[in-house]
């Protein structure tokens, strides 16, 4: 270990402290981190038999900061790595900021009115971010949001003024590495009648013991429009606990695309309230597994006004001993009629050791609705390779062909562009990595 | 409430009460004494009143669940958990004390028989007071008595199984009803005898603060096939009562069993069931579940596929008025490779009532080539009804094909504008749009019951609209 692990103080829970941006906190931003470090001391611990949302993650530990240790506080060069992706094949997107945070909370990339640092925008432009920050993603809500509150360092304001149709992305790197806990925040305001496109990247380096804790928080005001796009490329030895919670008021549009490709281990939150009526939600995720990886993603489209439509799909592929949990949950409040909600959940197994556990819920208060889940889980289908076959494709190939196509829907979710070319990209080198014991053992006519 | 409880009295065709009549009845509360005296009255073998007194420590250790429906209104110190209406069980209908026979001619027991049954068992409180089975099925070696006879009679059937599928430490109210269970259906069908005609069994709690915990155990030998179909009534007390069964069954390999339940209880009943079969090699086990009546209602029937080819069906569904709670689902357990099961549920709810349905689909590593396909639908009529759905899925096998759906709405516009422009006034259009949605239900009972359950849900209707 580097002698960051042995200088910092250790984040066990009794001793957590609210932290401080570099240059100190303002005044609203210090009082609720002391609030939410105490809420994070006296919470208890979530438990997999006391909890349910826990009950199929039992490994709560391998969570805990204290076995990690804490980001670099003080100005250091921005790890190599970092560099990297913003080089990579997003290098093309055409952009009107790209910030990278180390968490040390300097980001590097420019300062400007659409992105700034969290400590320059909530020192700089206090009475904006205070409706937003910890009002999406409230302390209290859970463990984790609480601590992210408590230790934030790095992370971003983003924002579009009122009217304003920002054309190029905004494009956000955040990183941890050398086996520290990372607790980036990102807070987006995308103001009234306005247009935004964010991309964030979730990275480590591989080989490392990291914890990454992001938690992004969301509010699209009276018909504007976001179109969100998360990577997750952590590290083989990554442990990811996220949460993004997404506010809409009326007639607001918000669009996910979001790629889980990396990590060792994940508990994922995902939170949107449907405020406004006519407001319209559309999430599309896929995530790939293999090895020993455990993802547990948790979703909530919460419609408290009605007219709004919420759409939510996920798709996972798991291969060898890989795990996926997966639990969506729609809830229509009293009085919100006329809403329409969707989860589908699909699952591929590609390997007879694989997991996936289903569990999309409903609970519905209001009556003039419409509210459905679809979930399913099987194996490539037979007679899809056997149509390939007939048609002289190899069946290796013709494997391939299918586990592509069944991720395709939301693959073409993702922005025209680089975007879509990356998230494409990113499947076939996922496939190429994790599955490729899978995709030659199954099925009896592969022997 | 009062104009709640009035409004209930007055659709519910089986809310008369009969008085108490009793020879004997338990001090209220449940103590160990209580449980030694039920022990010493029915005579038993040391081994059930050992099982019974592991089973009540079992019930104080076992904390109240946490999830499900609220059950903070029961007291369990304020229950009769034992009472025997009469000394002799009836042979024959002239038998039955008068006074229970007019309620039971009330409900139409002697009458079902007549008509199409092939056995008849009558449980009023405690105790079967009337039970009957046809002279030919008895001649082919079939069962079916009530649970205190077949322990007394047939203790080495009994005890080979009894309490295997649903042991006493399962859950809270299986280890309450291991304690004191009373009554219920024993039923034994030998190898390769099909039972053609149904057998029925028919529940009445007629004390107020009364708890019913009856035990059930069906075994299908190899290859054979029965039909056992419940019902249940009790009368509208201001207290409320508790009936706590526990309901096993066994199939052996190539049986198949089907059971079909109406719970009509009234609407101040807790009714927590525990409801478990076993499906060996290519055996079928069917559910047939019908959540009517009741305050709260838990009832997950369940089925273990243990041997290859199994295959189960659950048919459930569930209809919520004012101030009910229909907590109801299925759950199915692939263990054993090549078995298939589907779950259809539907549920309407009505003004305050909420229905949920919670399920579970498990498929163990080992069970390859498994397909299930789980259905859940649900109907809200009102803007204050409530519908949830929490189905579970854990897949642990490759080579599985697994589909889920579920929907809630409510009454179509487009239908109802249909069916009015037909000059059908908007209540009957309502009724039957709701008839048509429960209709795969309905389908799969005898005709009946399915009249039954009709006249029952237009009842419920009344007054759904304007």
């Amino acid at each position: 270990m580097s002698e960051l692990a042995t200088s910092a103080p250790a984040l066990t829970r009794e001793r957590v402290t609210a932290a401080q941006l570099p240059g100190g906190d303002p005044a609203f931003v210090a009082s609720l981190r002391q609030a939410a470090a105490a809420a994070y001391r006296e919470e208890p611990w979530p438990s997999s038999t006391r909890d349910e949302d826990w009950r199929r993650t039992p490994q709560v530990d391998k969570l805990d900061p204290a076995n990690y240790s804490e980001p670099a506080t003080s100005a250091r060069a921005t790890p190599e790595f970092l560099w990297e992706v913003v080089r990579g094949p997003l290098a093309e997107l055409p952009t009107s900021a790209i910030l990278v945070d180390d968490q040390t909370g300097n980001l590097e990339g420019g300062d400007t009115p659409v992105a700034r640092t969290l400590a320059a925008g909530l020192s700089q432009d206090a009475e904006t971010w205070k409706g937003v920050l910890g009002t999406v993603a409230t302390p209290g809500l859970r463990t984790f949001v609480a601590l992210n509150t408590a230790r934030f360092t790095g992370g971003a304001c983003v924002r579009a003024a009122r009217g304003e149709q920002v054309a190029a992305a905004v494009r956000l790197v955040h990183g941890v590495d050398q086996g520290s806990a990372a607790f980036p925040r990102t807070l987006v305001l995308v103001e009234e009648g306005a247009s935004l496109t964010l991309v964030e990247e979730w990275v480590s380096p591989d080989g490392e013991a990291d914890l990454l804790v992001p938690v992004v928080e969301v509010v699209v005001e009276r018909g504007a429009h976001l179109t969100h796009v998360i990577y997750q490329r952590c590290g083989d030895q990554t442990v990811v606990q996220s949460t993004v919670r997404v506010r809409l008021a009326q007639d607001a549009r918000y669009d996910l695309s979001w790629a889980l490709l990396g990590g060792a281990w994940q508990k994922t939150y995902f939170d949107v309230d449907m405020l406004g009526y006519g407001s319209e939600s559309k999430a599309k995720g896929l995530c790939i597994g293999g090895h020993q990886q455990h993802y547990d993603v948790q979703t909530l489209q919460d419609h408290i006004a009605g007219g709004a439509v919420s759409d939510l799909l996920y798709r996972v592929a798991v291969a060898d001993r890989a795990r996926s949990i997966f639990a969506g949950l729609i809830r229509v409040e009293e009085g919100a009629q006329k809403t329409n909600a969707y989860v589908q959940n699909r699952n591929l197994l590609l390997s007879p050791t694989a997991k996936a556990d289903s569990n999309p819920t409903l609970e519905i208060l209001a009556n003039d609705v419409r509210c459905t889940h679809g979930t399913t889980a099987g194996r490539v289908d037979d007679d899809q390779l056997f149509y390939c076959q007939s048609r002289g494709i190899p069946e290796q190939a013709a494997r391939r062909l299918v586990v592509e196509g069944f991720f395709a829907d939301v693959i073409d979710f993702f922005p025209e562009g680089p975007l879509r070319e990356d998230a494409r990209q990113g499947v076939l080198e996922s496939l190429e990595e994790m599955v490729p014991s899978g995709l030659r053992t199954v099925g009896p006519g592969s022997g | 409430m009062a104009v709640a409880a009035k409004d209930l009295t007055k659709d519910y065709k089986y809310g008369f009460n009969d008085g108490d009549e009793f020879v004997f009845r338990a001090v209220k509360g449940l103590t160990r004494e209580t449980v030694l005296d039920i022990s010493r009255r029915k005579g038993e073998p040391a081994w059930m009143l050992e099982f019974r007194l592991k089973a009540l420590e079992h019930f104080r250790q076992r904390p109240m669940p946490t999830w499900g429906p609220d059950l903070s209104g029961i007291d369990f110190d304020d229950i009769y958990y034992y009472v025997r209406p009469a000394e002799e069980q009836g042979r024959t209908w002239d038998d039955v004390p008068e006074g229970i026979k007019r309620t039971f001619d009330r409900l139409g027991i002697p009458e079902a028989e007549r008509k199409f049954l092939g056995g008849v068992s009558a449980q009023y409180e405690s105790e079967v007071v009337y039970h009957s089975i046809r002279k030919d099925l008895e001649k082919l070696g079939v069962l079916f008595s009530d649970c205190d006879t077949g322990l007394r009679e047939h203790e080495d059937i009994f005890r080979k199984y009894f309490g295997t599928v649903i042991p006493a430490n399962d859950n809270k109210f299986a280890a309450l009803n291991s304690a004191v269970w009373s009554g219920g259906s024993f039923v034994y069908v030998p190898k390769g005898v099909r039972v053609e005609v149904p057998l029925q069994a028919y529940f009445r709690i007629n004390s107020e603060s009364m708890g019913q915990f009856e035990r059930t155990l069906i075994i299908a030998d190899e290859g054979s096939f029965v039909h056992y179909i419940e019902g249940c009534t009790a009368p509208t007390y201001s207290r409320d009562s508790l009936h706590s069964a526990v309901v096993e069954i066994i199939a052996m390999p190539g049986a198949t069993v089907r059971y079909t339940t109406i719970q009509n209880w009234s609407n101040n009943v807790y009714n927590l069931v525990t409801k478990r079969a076993i499906a060996k090699e290519h055996a079928s086990v069917f559910w047939i579940d019908g959540n009517l009546g009741s305050k709260i209602t838990a009832k997950y029937p369940s089925v273990y596929l243990m041997g290859e080819g199994a295959h189960g069906e659950i048919l459930s569904v569930a209809f919520a008025g004012d101030g009910q709670h229909q907590d109801a689902g299925g759950k199915v357990i692939h263990v054993a490779p090549n078995t298939t099961s589907t779950i259809v549920s539907k549920s309407v709810s009505k003004g305050t009532g909420r229905t949920s349905y919670r399920g579970h689909l498990k498929v163990y590593p080992k069970a390859h080539g498994v397909r299930s396909s789980v259905r859940c639908d649900a109907l809200l009529l009102d803007e204050n009804s409530r519908s949830d759905t929490y189905p579970y899925m854990d897949i642990e096998a490759e080579d599985v094909q697994i589909g889920h759906e579920a929907s809630v709405s409510k009454v179509g516009d487009e239908q109802l504008f249909y069916l009015q422009s037909r000059g059908i006034s908007e209540a009957d259009a309502t009724a039957m749009i709701v008839n048509g949605f429960i209709e795969p239900f309905v389908k799969e009972l005898p005709m009946e019951y399915a009249l039954e359950l009709n006249r029952l849900i237009a009842l419920q209707m009344e007054g759904s609209v304007g």
